[in-house]
Protein backbone atom coordinates (compact mmCIF):
# COMPACT_ATOMS: atom_id res chain seq x y z
CA UNK A 1 0.00 0.00 0.00
CA UNK A 2 1.13 3.35 -0.58
CA UNK A 3 1.89 5.39 2.73
CA UNK A 4 3.07 8.46 0.83
CA UNK A 5 0.21 10.66 1.21
CA UNK A 6 -0.51 9.20 4.64
CA UNK A 7 2.43 9.22 6.74
CA UNK A 8 4.88 11.91 7.00
CA UNK A 9 8.03 11.90 9.29
CA UNK A 10 6.41 14.19 11.87
CA UNK A 11 2.81 13.31 11.31
CA UNK A 12 0.19 10.57 10.37
CA UNK A 13 -3.11 10.96 8.34
CA UNK A 14 -6.59 10.27 10.15
CA UNK A 15 -7.61 7.61 7.57
CA UNK A 16 -4.86 5.11 9.39
CA UNK A 17 -7.73 5.08 12.41
CA UNK A 18 -11.19 5.62 9.90
CA UNK A 19 -10.37 3.58 6.92
CA UNK A 20 -11.62 0.08 6.90
CA UNK A 21 -9.40 -0.45 3.66
CA UNK A 22 -6.37 0.14 5.96
CA UNK A 23 -7.32 -1.64 8.81
CA UNK A 24 -7.60 -5.07 6.36
CA UNK A 25 -4.22 -4.07 4.59
CA UNK A 26 -2.75 -3.95 8.47
CA UNK A 27 -3.98 -7.20 9.04
CA UNK A 28 -2.41 -8.40 5.40
CA UNK A 29 0.50 -7.23 5.93
CA UNK A 30 1.83 -5.66 9.24
CA UNK A 31 0.91 -8.56 11.86
CA UNK A 32 1.91 -11.38 9.50
CA UNK A 33 5.00 -9.78 8.79
CA UNK A 34 5.91 -8.68 12.61
CA UNK A 35 6.49 -11.02 15.33
CA UNK A 36 3.70 -10.86 17.10
CA UNK A 37 2.93 -11.59 20.97
CA UNK A 38 0.92 -14.83 21.39
CA UNK A 39 1.14 -15.60 25.39
CA UNK A 40 2.82 -16.62 28.28
CA UNK A 41 4.32 -19.95 28.71
CA UNK A 42 2.80 -19.82 32.16
CA UNK A 43 -0.50 -20.05 30.38
CA UNK A 44 0.60 -23.45 28.78
CA UNK A 45 2.10 -25.00 31.90
CA UNK A 46 1.91 -28.72 31.18
CA UNK A 47 1.43 -30.94 28.29
CA UNK A 48 -2.08 -29.84 26.50
CA UNK A 49 -2.72 -26.82 28.14
CA UNK A 50 -4.03 -24.53 25.54
CA UNK A 51 -5.08 -20.61 25.21
CA UNK A 52 -6.73 -19.33 22.34
CA UNK A 53 -5.39 -15.93 20.85
CA UNK A 54 -5.02 -14.23 17.40
CA UNK A 55 -2.30 -12.54 15.03
CA UNK A 56 -3.83 -9.94 13.82
CA UNK A 57 -7.31 -10.97 12.33
CA UNK A 58 -6.58 -14.74 12.55
CA UNK A 59 -7.48 -17.05 15.57
CA UNK A 60 -4.94 -18.96 16.65
CA UNK A 61 -4.27 -21.50 19.32
CA UNK A 62 -1.31 -21.48 21.31
CA UNK A 63 -0.64 -24.83 22.78
CA UNK A 64 1.95 -27.15 24.80
CA UNK A 65 2.03 -30.52 22.82
CA UNK A 66 2.41 -34.05 24.01
CA UNK A 67 6.17 -33.67 22.88
CA UNK A 68 5.87 -30.44 25.84
CA UNK A 69 7.34 -28.05 22.14
CA UNK A 70 4.83 -25.08 22.40
CA UNK A 71 3.10 -24.48 19.00
CA UNK A 72 0.88 -21.99 17.57
CA UNK A 73 -1.58 -23.57 15.55
CA UNK A 74 -4.46 -21.95 13.04
CA UNK A 75 -7.80 -22.16 15.12
CA UNK A 76 -9.57 -23.21 11.74
CA UNK A 77 -11.08 -26.63 10.37
CA UNK A 78 -9.53 -27.38 7.11
CA UNK A 79 -12.68 -28.77 6.14
CA UNK A 80 -15.09 -26.13 5.68
CA UNK A 81 -13.64 -23.35 8.18
CA UNK A 82 -15.13 -23.18 12.09
CA UNK A 83 -13.19 -22.69 14.95
CA UNK A 84 -11.81 -26.49 16.17
CA UNK A 85 -11.27 -25.16 19.46
CA UNK A 86 -14.08 -22.83 21.31
CA UNK A 87 -12.95 -22.81 25.16
CA UNK A 88 -10.70 -19.94 25.79
CA UNK A 89 -8.33 -22.11 27.63
CA UNK A 90 -7.76 -25.44 28.86
CA UNK A 91 -6.22 -28.54 28.61
CA UNK A 92 -6.61 -31.72 26.39
CA UNK A 93 -5.11 -34.29 24.01
CA UNK A 94 -7.53 -33.40 20.72
CA UNK A 95 -9.86 -30.65 18.84
CA UNK A 96 -12.63 -32.13 17.49
CA UNK A 97 -14.32 -29.27 14.85
CA UNK A 98 -17.92 -28.98 15.94
CA UNK A 99 -19.34 -29.10 12.55
CA UNK A 100 -18.17 -32.55 11.06
CA UNK A 101 -16.07 -33.74 14.04
CA UNK A 102 -12.77 -33.82 11.93
CA UNK A 103 -10.08 -34.53 14.80
CA UNK A 104 -7.07 -33.30 15.53
CA UNK A 105 -3.73 -33.96 17.86
CA UNK A 106 -2.60 -30.83 19.31
CA UNK A 107 0.96 -30.75 17.27
CA UNK A 108 -2.42 -29.84 14.50
CA UNK A 109 -2.50 -33.26 12.86
CA UNK A 110 -5.27 -34.73 11.60
CA UNK A 111 -6.17 -37.80 13.07
CA UNK A 112 -9.29 -38.93 11.21
CA UNK A 113 -12.22 -37.81 9.70
CA UNK A 114 -15.74 -39.44 9.81
CA UNK A 115 -17.36 -41.77 7.33
CA UNK A 116 -13.96 -41.80 5.09
CA UNK A 117 -15.13 -43.90 2.84
CA UNK A 118 -16.76 -41.10 0.78
CA UNK A 119 -13.72 -39.61 -0.24
CA UNK A 120 -11.52 -41.26 -2.77
CA UNK A 121 -8.92 -43.46 -1.63
CA UNK A 122 -6.02 -41.30 -2.65
CA UNK A 123 -8.04 -37.98 -1.07
CA UNK A 124 -4.49 -36.86 1.26
CA UNK A 125 -5.61 -36.27 4.16
CA UNK A 126 -2.32 -35.97 5.39
CA UNK A 127 -1.76 -32.54 4.24
CA UNK A 128 -4.98 -31.45 6.40
CA UNK A 129 -3.68 -30.68 9.21
CA UNK A 130 -4.04 -27.15 11.15
CA UNK A 131 -1.78 -24.63 9.78
CA UNK A 132 1.04 -24.48 12.11
CA UNK A 133 2.32 -20.72 12.39
CA UNK A 134 6.15 -21.69 11.14
CA UNK A 135 7.61 -19.10 13.51
CA UNK A 136 7.46 -19.75 16.92
CA UNK A 137 9.94 -18.09 19.22
CA UNK A 138 10.02 -17.03 22.92
CA UNK A 139 11.83 -14.63 25.05
CA UNK A 140 11.92 -15.14 28.95
CA UNK A 141 8.62 -16.78 28.81
CA UNK A 142 6.90 -14.34 26.51
CA UNK A 143 5.76 -16.18 23.41
CA UNK A 144 5.66 -15.00 19.64
CA UNK A 145 4.65 -15.98 16.92
CA UNK A 146 4.89 -14.93 12.79
CA UNK A 147 3.45 -15.94 9.49
CA UNK A 148 6.63 -14.88 7.88
CA UNK A 149 9.00 -17.62 7.83
CA UNK A 150 12.34 -15.05 6.50
CA UNK A 151 11.81 -13.11 9.51
CA UNK A 152 15.21 -12.37 11.76
CA UNK A 153 15.21 -14.65 14.90
CA UNK A 154 13.15 -12.79 17.65
CA UNK A 155 15.93 -11.87 19.74
CA UNK A 156 17.68 -9.68 16.94
CA UNK A 157 13.85 -8.48 16.54
CA UNK A 158 13.92 -7.45 19.88
CA UNK A 159 17.62 -5.53 20.00
CA UNK A 160 18.42 -3.43 22.64
CA UNK A 161 14.71 -3.01 23.97
CA UNK A 162 16.00 -6.33 25.48
CA UNK A 163 17.53 -4.63 28.22
CA UNK A 164 14.34 -3.18 29.17
CA UNK A 165 12.45 -6.37 29.09
CA UNK A 166 14.77 -7.73 31.15
CA UNK A 167 14.77 -4.86 33.42
CA UNK A 168 11.07 -5.16 34.03
CA UNK A 169 10.96 -8.74 34.69
CA UNK A 170 14.66 -9.06 37.06
CA UNK A 171 12.22 -7.95 39.69
CA UNK A 172 11.84 -11.25 40.09
CA UNK A 173 13.84 -12.55 41.95
CA UNK A 174 13.86 -15.88 40.00
CA UNK A 175 12.99 -13.93 36.79
CA UNK A 176 10.34 -15.53 35.97
CA UNK A 177 6.62 -15.22 36.59
CA UNK A 178 3.22 -16.05 36.46
CA UNK A 179 -0.29 -14.88 34.49
CA UNK A 180 -2.37 -16.84 36.54
CA UNK A 181 -4.02 -14.13 38.98
CA UNK A 182 -6.01 -12.97 36.20
CA UNK A 183 -6.87 -10.36 33.47
CA UNK A 184 -8.64 -7.18 32.88
CA UNK A 185 -10.12 -7.12 29.84
CA UNK A 186 -11.15 -3.47 28.30
CA UNK A 187 -13.09 -2.83 24.80
CA UNK A 188 -12.81 0.71 23.13
CA UNK A 189 -14.61 2.41 20.18
CA UNK A 190 -10.94 3.28 18.92
CA UNK A 191 -8.36 2.46 16.56
CA UNK A 192 -5.30 0.10 17.98
CA UNK A 193 -3.11 2.38 17.60
CA UNK A 194 -4.50 5.03 19.86
CA UNK A 195 -3.38 2.64 22.28
CA UNK A 196 -0.13 1.61 20.74
CA UNK A 197 0.73 5.20 21.11
CA UNK A 198 -1.04 6.33 24.43
CA UNK A 199 0.91 3.11 26.21
CA UNK A 200 4.31 4.83 26.38
CA UNK A 201 3.05 8.73 26.07
CA UNK A 202 4.56 11.08 28.57
CA UNK A 203 2.29 14.05 27.94
CA UNK A 204 -0.96 12.84 28.47
CA UNK A 205 -0.78 11.68 31.94
CA UNK A 206 -0.60 14.83 33.81
CA UNK A 207 -3.84 15.75 32.19
CA UNK A 208 -5.78 12.86 31.98
CA UNK A 209 -4.77 11.27 34.80
CA UNK A 210 -5.31 14.34 37.07
CA UNK A 211 -7.49 12.69 39.68
CA UNK A 212 -5.34 9.67 39.95
CA UNK A 213 -2.51 11.89 40.59
CA UNK A 214 -4.55 14.15 42.72
CA UNK A 215 -5.47 10.58 44.91
CA UNK A 216 -2.05 8.83 44.69
CA UNK A 217 0.48 12.05 45.79
CA UNK A 218 -0.87 11.78 48.92
CA UNK A 219 1.05 8.31 49.14
CA UNK A 220 4.85 9.21 49.27
CA UNK A 221 5.75 5.64 48.11
CA UNK A 222 3.64 6.67 44.73
CA UNK A 223 5.09 9.89 44.88
CA UNK A 224 7.89 8.45 44.35
CA UNK A 225 7.22 6.77 40.79
CA UNK A 226 4.58 9.58 39.48
CA UNK A 227 5.93 12.76 40.85
CA UNK A 228 8.93 12.24 39.23
CA UNK A 229 7.22 13.22 36.07
CA UNK A 230 9.38 16.35 35.56
CA UNK A 231 11.49 16.65 32.14
CA UNK A 232 14.57 15.86 33.64
CA UNK A 233 13.47 12.58 35.36
CA UNK A 234 12.98 10.18 32.78
CA UNK A 235 13.05 9.55 29.14
CA UNK A 236 11.05 7.89 25.94
CA UNK A 237 13.36 6.02 23.61
CA UNK A 238 12.95 4.75 19.96
CA UNK A 239 14.58 1.33 19.00
CA UNK A 240 14.55 -0.56 15.70
CA UNK A 241 11.50 -2.16 14.44
CA UNK A 242 9.29 0.05 16.53
CA UNK A 243 9.96 -0.96 20.43
CA UNK A 244 9.62 2.02 22.39
CA UNK A 245 10.32 3.01 26.21
CA UNK A 246 9.01 5.85 28.46
CA UNK A 247 11.17 5.76 31.72
CA UNK A 248 10.89 7.98 35.40
CA UNK A 249 14.09 7.05 37.06
CA UNK A 250 13.41 5.77 40.73
CA UNK A 251 13.99 7.57 43.64
CA UNK A 252 17.09 6.77 44.81
CA UNK A 253 14.96 6.17 48.52
CA UNK A 254 12.90 3.30 46.04
CA UNK A 255 15.12 0.83 47.46
CA UNK A 256 15.01 1.52 51.07
CA UNK A 257 11.39 2.30 50.97
CA UNK A 258 11.27 -1.47 49.22
CA UNK A 259 13.59 -2.70 52.02
CA UNK A 260 11.04 -1.31 54.84
CA UNK A 261 8.37 -3.72 53.46
CA UNK A 262 9.98 -6.78 52.77
CA UNK A 263 14.02 -6.67 53.42
CA UNK A 264 14.63 -10.28 52.91
CA UNK A 265 13.34 -9.73 49.01
CA UNK A 266 15.15 -6.57 48.85
CA UNK A 267 18.58 -7.84 50.22
CA UNK A 268 18.00 -10.88 47.86
CA UNK A 269 17.70 -8.56 44.38
CA UNK A 270 20.47 -6.59 45.49
CA UNK A 271 22.89 -9.41 45.78
CA UNK A 272 22.10 -10.73 42.47
CA UNK A 273 21.94 -7.41 40.32
CA UNK A 274 23.66 -5.18 42.65
CA UNK A 275 21.83 -1.39 44.12
CA UNK A 276 22.77 0.47 40.46
CA UNK A 277 20.62 -2.28 38.98
CA UNK A 278 18.62 -2.59 41.02
CA UNK A 279 17.78 1.14 41.07
CA UNK A 280 17.41 0.50 37.26
CA UNK A 281 14.66 -2.50 37.91
CA UNK A 282 12.32 -0.40 40.33
CA UNK A 283 12.39 2.54 38.34
CA UNK A 284 8.93 3.05 36.27
CA UNK A 285 8.65 1.64 32.68
CA UNK A 286 6.30 1.82 30.02
CA UNK A 287 7.97 -1.05 27.67
CA UNK A 288 6.42 -1.58 24.30
CA UNK A 289 7.27 -4.64 21.94
CA UNK A 290 5.92 -3.43 18.52
CA UNK A 291 3.36 -4.36 17.33
CA UNK A 292 0.70 -5.21 20.56
CA UNK A 293 2.76 -5.95 23.27
CA UNK A 294 3.65 -3.82 26.64
CA UNK A 295 5.16 -4.42 29.78
CA UNK A 296 4.04 -1.96 31.79
CA UNK A 297 4.44 -1.76 35.58
CA UNK A 298 2.83 -5.06 36.68
CA UNK A 299 1.20 -6.00 33.83
CA UNK A 300 1.38 -7.77 30.66
CA UNK A 301 -0.77 -5.74 27.78
CA UNK A 302 -2.02 -6.90 24.57
CA UNK A 303 -3.47 -4.83 22.17
CA UNK A 304 -6.15 -6.71 19.89
CA UNK A 305 -7.43 -4.76 17.27
CA UNK A 306 -11.12 -5.78 16.17
CA UNK A 307 -11.67 -3.79 13.20
CA UNK A 308 -10.94 0.00 12.14
CA UNK A 309 -12.56 1.56 15.58
CA UNK A 310 -12.94 -1.11 17.80
CA UNK A 311 -10.45 -2.18 19.95
CA UNK A 312 -9.75 -5.41 22.83
CA UNK A 313 -6.65 -4.69 25.10
CA UNK A 314 -6.11 -7.56 28.14
CA UNK A 315 -3.42 -6.61 30.67
CA UNK A 316 -2.51 -9.34 32.56
CA UNK A 317 -1.14 -8.22 36.43
CA UNK A 318 1.41 -11.11 36.71
CA UNK A 319 2.52 -12.42 40.09
CA UNK A 320 6.52 -12.74 40.92
CA UNK A 321 6.85 -16.38 41.32
CA UNK A 322 8.96 -16.15 44.26
CA UNK A 323 8.34 -13.25 45.73
CA UNK A 324 6.61 -13.02 49.08
CA UNK A 325 2.76 -12.83 49.10
CA UNK A 326 2.46 -9.86 50.86
CA UNK A 327 4.44 -8.22 47.91
CA UNK A 328 2.55 -9.90 44.97
CA UNK A 329 -1.04 -8.73 46.51
CA UNK A 330 0.42 -5.13 46.91
CA UNK A 331 1.14 -5.08 43.40
CA UNK A 332 -2.79 -6.72 42.55
CA UNK A 333 -3.82 -3.48 44.89
CA UNK A 334 -1.80 -1.23 42.49
CA UNK A 335 -3.19 -2.73 39.15
CA UNK A 336 -6.73 -2.47 41.09
CA UNK A 337 -6.42 0.99 41.66
CA UNK A 338 -5.59 2.08 38.08
CA UNK A 339 -5.80 -0.90 35.60
CA UNK A 340 -9.56 -2.47 35.02
CA UNK A 341 -12.47 -1.19 33.47
CA UNK A 342 -13.65 0.10 37.04
CA UNK A 343 -10.20 1.64 37.59
CA UNK A 344 -9.01 5.08 38.32
CA UNK A 345 -7.12 5.57 35.08
CA UNK A 346 -7.82 3.75 32.23
CA UNK A 347 -11.14 4.60 32.11
CA UNK A 348 -10.11 8.27 31.78
CA UNK A 349 -7.93 6.98 28.28
CA UNK A 350 -10.26 4.88 26.67
CA UNK A 351 -12.45 8.00 27.35
CA UNK A 352 -9.95 10.27 25.45
CA UNK A 353 -9.70 7.54 23.15
CA UNK A 354 -13.52 7.24 22.03
CA UNK A 355 -12.63 11.38 21.96
CA UNK A 356 -10.42 11.15 19.67
CA UNK A 357 -12.40 8.89 17.47
CA UNK A 358 -15.55 11.02 17.22
CA UNK A 359 -12.99 14.17 16.73
CA UNK A 360 -11.47 12.39 13.38
CA UNK A 361 -14.64 12.46 11.65
CA UNK A 362 -13.21 16.40 10.65
CA UNK A 363 -12.11 16.13 7.30
CA UNK A 364 -11.36 19.40 7.45
CA UNK A 365 -8.46 18.47 9.73
CA UNK A 366 -6.34 15.21 8.39
CA UNK A 367 -3.20 15.25 10.40
CA UNK A 368 -1.78 14.33 14.11
CA UNK A 369 0.89 15.44 15.15
CA UNK A 370 3.41 13.85 16.79
CA UNK A 371 6.45 16.20 16.29
CA UNK A 372 7.03 17.10 19.66
CA UNK A 373 10.72 16.75 20.68
CA UNK A 374 11.90 16.65 17.06
CA UNK A 375 14.16 19.47 17.16
CA UNK A 376 16.07 18.30 20.46
CA UNK A 377 16.51 14.70 20.21
CA UNK A 378 19.93 12.31 21.77
CA UNK A 379 21.25 9.66 19.09
CA UNK A 380 22.49 6.84 21.47
CA UNK A 381 23.52 4.74 18.26
CA UNK A 382 22.44 1.32 17.24
CA UNK A 383 19.09 3.11 16.05
CA UNK A 384 18.09 3.92 19.35
CA UNK A 385 17.33 7.58 19.97
CA UNK A 386 16.14 9.08 23.33
CA UNK A 387 14.02 11.96 23.79
CA UNK A 388 12.38 13.57 26.46
CA UNK A 389 10.04 11.92 29.13
CA UNK A 390 6.77 13.81 26.90
CA UNK A 391 8.42 13.70 23.71
CA UNK A 392 6.72 11.98 20.91
CA UNK A 393 10.02 10.14 19.25
CA UNK A 394 9.23 7.04 19.81
CA UNK A 395 5.43 7.48 18.41
CA UNK A 396 7.53 8.31 15.08
CA UNK A 397 9.82 4.99 15.67
CA UNK A 398 6.66 3.35 15.74
CA UNK A 399 5.29 4.71 12.42
CA UNK A 400 8.53 4.29 10.36
CA UNK A 401 8.17 0.81 11.25
CA UNK A 402 4.41 0.88 10.23
CA UNK A 403 5.72 2.49 6.86
CA UNK A 404 8.57 -0.39 6.42
CA UNK A 405 5.57 -3.47 6.70
CA UNK A 406 2.41 -1.73 5.63
CA UNK A 407 3.97 0.49 2.99
CA UNK A 408 5.81 -2.39 1.29
CA UNK A 409 5.04 -5.18 -1.00
CA UNK A 410 7.60 -7.56 0.41
CA UNK A 411 7.36 -10.12 3.00
CA UNK A 412 4.88 -12.59 3.92
CA UNK A 413 1.85 -11.27 3.19
CA UNK A 414 -1.38 -13.43 2.59
CA UNK B 1 -35.34 3.51 59.18
CA UNK B 2 -35.92 2.05 62.84
CA UNK B 3 -32.96 -0.23 64.10
CA UNK B 4 -34.53 -3.49 64.92
CA UNK B 5 -33.50 -5.32 68.16
CA UNK B 6 -32.08 -8.18 66.61
CA UNK B 7 -30.91 -9.87 62.95
CA UNK B 8 -33.41 -12.18 63.17
CA UNK B 9 -36.30 -9.30 62.92
CA UNK B 10 -34.65 -8.12 59.98
CA UNK B 11 -37.44 -8.94 57.36
CA UNK B 12 -37.24 -9.29 53.19
CA UNK B 13 -39.04 -6.11 53.46
CA UNK B 14 -36.42 -4.35 55.42
CA UNK B 15 -33.72 -6.02 53.44
CA UNK B 16 -36.20 -4.55 50.07
CA UNK B 17 -35.93 -0.84 51.87
CA UNK B 18 -32.85 -0.77 52.83
CA UNK B 19 -31.59 -1.83 48.88
CA UNK B 20 -34.01 0.60 47.17
CA UNK B 21 -32.95 3.57 49.36
CA UNK B 22 -29.07 2.57 48.14
CA UNK B 23 -30.20 2.21 44.87
CA UNK B 24 -32.08 6.03 45.01
CA UNK B 25 -28.91 7.50 46.80
CA UNK B 26 -26.80 6.16 43.69
CA UNK B 27 -29.13 7.24 41.11
CA UNK B 28 -29.05 10.48 42.32
CA UNK B 29 -25.58 10.87 42.26
CA UNK B 30 -26.21 11.20 46.05
CA UNK B 31 -22.68 9.33 46.35
CA UNK B 32 -21.59 11.16 49.95
CA UNK B 33 -24.73 9.87 51.29
CA UNK B 34 -24.20 6.56 49.85
CA UNK B 35 -20.66 6.34 51.54
CA UNK B 36 -22.08 7.03 54.99
CA UNK B 37 -23.75 3.35 54.64
CA UNK B 38 -20.78 1.89 55.19
CA UNK B 39 -18.75 0.94 58.68
CA UNK B 40 -15.45 2.18 58.41
CA UNK B 41 -14.03 -0.71 57.81
CA UNK B 42 -16.38 -1.90 55.13
CA UNK B 43 -15.05 -3.48 52.08
CA UNK B 44 -16.26 -3.40 48.41
CA UNK B 45 -15.14 -5.84 46.49
CA UNK B 46 -16.33 -6.99 42.56
CA UNK B 47 -14.47 -10.08 41.45
CA UNK B 48 -12.96 -10.65 38.13
CA UNK B 49 -15.84 -12.56 36.41
CA UNK B 50 -13.85 -15.43 35.52
CA UNK B 51 -12.07 -16.60 39.17
CA UNK B 52 -11.28 -20.44 38.36
CA UNK B 53 -7.62 -19.86 39.03
CA UNK B 54 -6.30 -21.76 41.97
CA UNK B 55 -3.18 -19.14 42.35
CA UNK B 56 -3.67 -18.01 45.83
CA UNK B 57 -3.61 -14.21 44.16
CA UNK B 58 -6.13 -12.56 42.24
CA UNK B 59 -6.21 -9.47 40.82
CA UNK B 60 -10.06 -8.15 41.39
CA UNK B 61 -12.03 -5.45 39.15
CA UNK B 62 -12.81 -3.53 42.67
CA UNK B 63 -11.40 -4.66 46.20
CA UNK B 64 -12.11 -1.24 48.03
CA UNK B 65 -11.18 -0.60 51.59
CA UNK B 66 -13.01 2.23 53.14
CA UNK B 67 -10.04 4.75 51.97
CA UNK B 68 -10.63 3.95 48.87
CA UNK B 69 -14.10 3.84 48.81
CA UNK B 70 -13.73 7.42 49.81
CA UNK B 71 -11.26 8.08 46.80
CA UNK B 72 -13.53 6.35 44.37
CA UNK B 73 -16.70 9.06 45.31
CA UNK B 74 -13.92 12.09 45.67
CA UNK B 75 -12.86 11.23 41.80
CA UNK B 76 -16.17 10.85 40.93
CA UNK B 77 -18.03 13.98 42.23
CA UNK B 78 -14.98 16.24 43.04
CA UNK B 79 -12.65 14.67 40.32
CA UNK B 80 -13.56 15.45 37.65
CA UNK B 81 -13.14 11.68 36.34
CA UNK B 82 -12.29 12.43 32.42
CA UNK B 83 -14.77 9.29 32.27
CA UNK B 84 -17.73 10.95 33.37
CA UNK B 85 -17.88 13.66 31.70
CA UNK B 86 -20.55 14.12 30.48
CA UNK B 87 -22.07 12.32 33.61
CA UNK B 88 -24.20 9.12 33.26
CA UNK B 89 -27.44 8.81 34.21
CA UNK B 90 -28.61 5.01 35.99
CA UNK B 91 -31.32 3.36 36.86
CA UNK B 92 -31.67 0.44 38.92
CA UNK B 93 -34.00 -2.52 39.59
CA UNK B 94 -33.51 -5.08 42.81
CA UNK B 95 -34.97 -7.98 42.74
CA UNK B 96 -34.83 -11.94 44.39
CA UNK B 97 -34.08 -10.15 47.41
CA UNK B 98 -33.17 -12.91 50.66
CA UNK B 99 -32.39 -12.02 53.82
CA UNK B 100 -29.72 -14.89 56.14
CA UNK B 101 -29.22 -14.17 59.62
CA UNK B 102 -26.46 -14.61 61.28
CA UNK B 103 -24.54 -13.85 65.16
CA UNK B 104 -24.56 -10.17 64.33
CA UNK B 105 -24.57 -9.15 60.71
CA UNK B 106 -27.30 -10.16 58.26
CA UNK B 107 -26.39 -10.91 54.94
CA UNK B 108 -28.81 -10.17 52.15
CA UNK B 109 -28.34 -11.57 49.07
CA UNK B 110 -30.19 -9.39 45.88
CA UNK B 111 -29.82 -9.53 41.74
CA UNK B 112 -29.76 -6.21 40.51
CA UNK B 113 -29.91 -4.49 36.44
CA UNK B 114 -28.38 -1.00 36.18
CA UNK B 115 -29.22 0.61 33.33
CA UNK B 116 -26.41 3.53 32.27
CA UNK B 117 -27.22 5.63 29.61
CA UNK B 118 -24.50 8.07 28.92
CA UNK B 119 -23.10 9.64 25.40
CA UNK B 120 -26.40 8.75 23.69
CA UNK B 121 -25.30 4.60 24.58
CA UNK B 122 -27.47 2.41 26.98
CA UNK B 123 -25.78 -0.09 28.51
CA UNK B 124 -26.74 -2.29 30.97
CA UNK B 125 -25.10 -4.23 34.19
CA UNK B 126 -26.37 -7.20 35.51
CA UNK B 127 -25.72 -9.22 38.27
CA UNK B 128 -26.08 -10.73 42.25
CA UNK B 129 -24.98 -8.33 45.04
CA UNK B 130 -24.20 -9.53 48.66
CA UNK B 131 -24.70 -7.36 51.43
CA UNK B 132 -23.09 -8.02 54.57
CA UNK B 133 -25.04 -5.37 57.10
CA UNK B 134 -24.60 -4.61 60.72
CA UNK B 135 -26.68 -2.79 63.43
CA UNK B 136 -25.54 0.60 64.51
CA UNK B 137 -27.54 3.27 66.44
CA UNK B 138 -28.52 5.08 63.11
CA UNK B 139 -29.91 2.30 60.82
CA UNK B 140 -28.11 -0.76 58.96
CA UNK B 141 -24.33 -0.44 57.84
CA UNK B 142 -22.37 -1.72 55.65
CA UNK B 143 -19.47 -3.98 56.95
CA UNK B 144 -19.21 -5.72 53.43
CA UNK B 145 -20.23 -5.07 49.84
CA UNK B 146 -19.83 -7.45 46.84
CA UNK B 147 -21.58 -6.71 43.58
CA UNK B 148 -20.99 -10.59 40.95
CA UNK B 149 -20.58 -8.62 37.76
CA UNK B 150 -21.56 -11.23 35.24
CA UNK B 151 -20.63 -8.60 32.56
CA UNK B 152 -17.14 -8.99 33.72
CA UNK B 153 -16.65 -12.36 31.73
CA UNK B 154 -16.36 -9.48 28.93
CA UNK B 155 -14.38 -6.96 28.13
CA UNK B 156 -15.65 -3.79 29.12
CA UNK B 157 -15.98 -0.26 28.06
CA UNK B 158 -15.27 2.39 31.24
CA UNK B 159 -17.60 1.67 34.19
CA UNK B 160 -17.04 4.42 35.94
CA UNK B 161 -20.33 4.33 38.00
CA UNK B 162 -20.83 2.60 41.00
CA UNK B 163 -22.32 -0.70 40.10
Amino acid sequence: MNLDELLLPDRVHRRLYTDPAIYDEEMRTLFRRAWVYVGHESEVRNVGDYKRAKIGSEPVILVRGEDEAVRVLVNRCLHRGSLVCREEKGNGKFFRCPYHAWTYRNNGDLMGVPKRSRYPRDFDLGGLGLVNVPRVESYRGLVFACFDDGIEPLVEYLGPVRDYVDATLDFSLSGEIDLSAGVSRHRYPGNWKLQMENGVDGYHTAFVHETYIGIMSRAEEVELKFGSHGEDQGWTETFPRGHAVLARRADPRAIDVLREQFPEYTSALEAKHGSERLLEILAHMNVFVFPNLFLIGHQIRVVQPVSVDETEVMMYPYLLTDAPEALNRKRMAEHEGFYPPTGFGTPDDYEVFSAVTEGLQAMSTPWLLLNRGAHDCQDLGDGVRRGSPTDEIHQRGMYAEYARLVGSDQGGGA
Amino acid sequence: MSMPESPSTFSRGDAEDWLYHEAELLDQWRLHDWLDLFTDDATYHVPDGIDDSPAPVRAALINDDRVRLEERVWRLVTGPAHAQIPRSTTRRLISNVRVAGAEDDVLVTSNFLVHEIRKGQERSFVGQYRHRLSPAPDGWKVAARTALLQNSVLPLFNVSIII
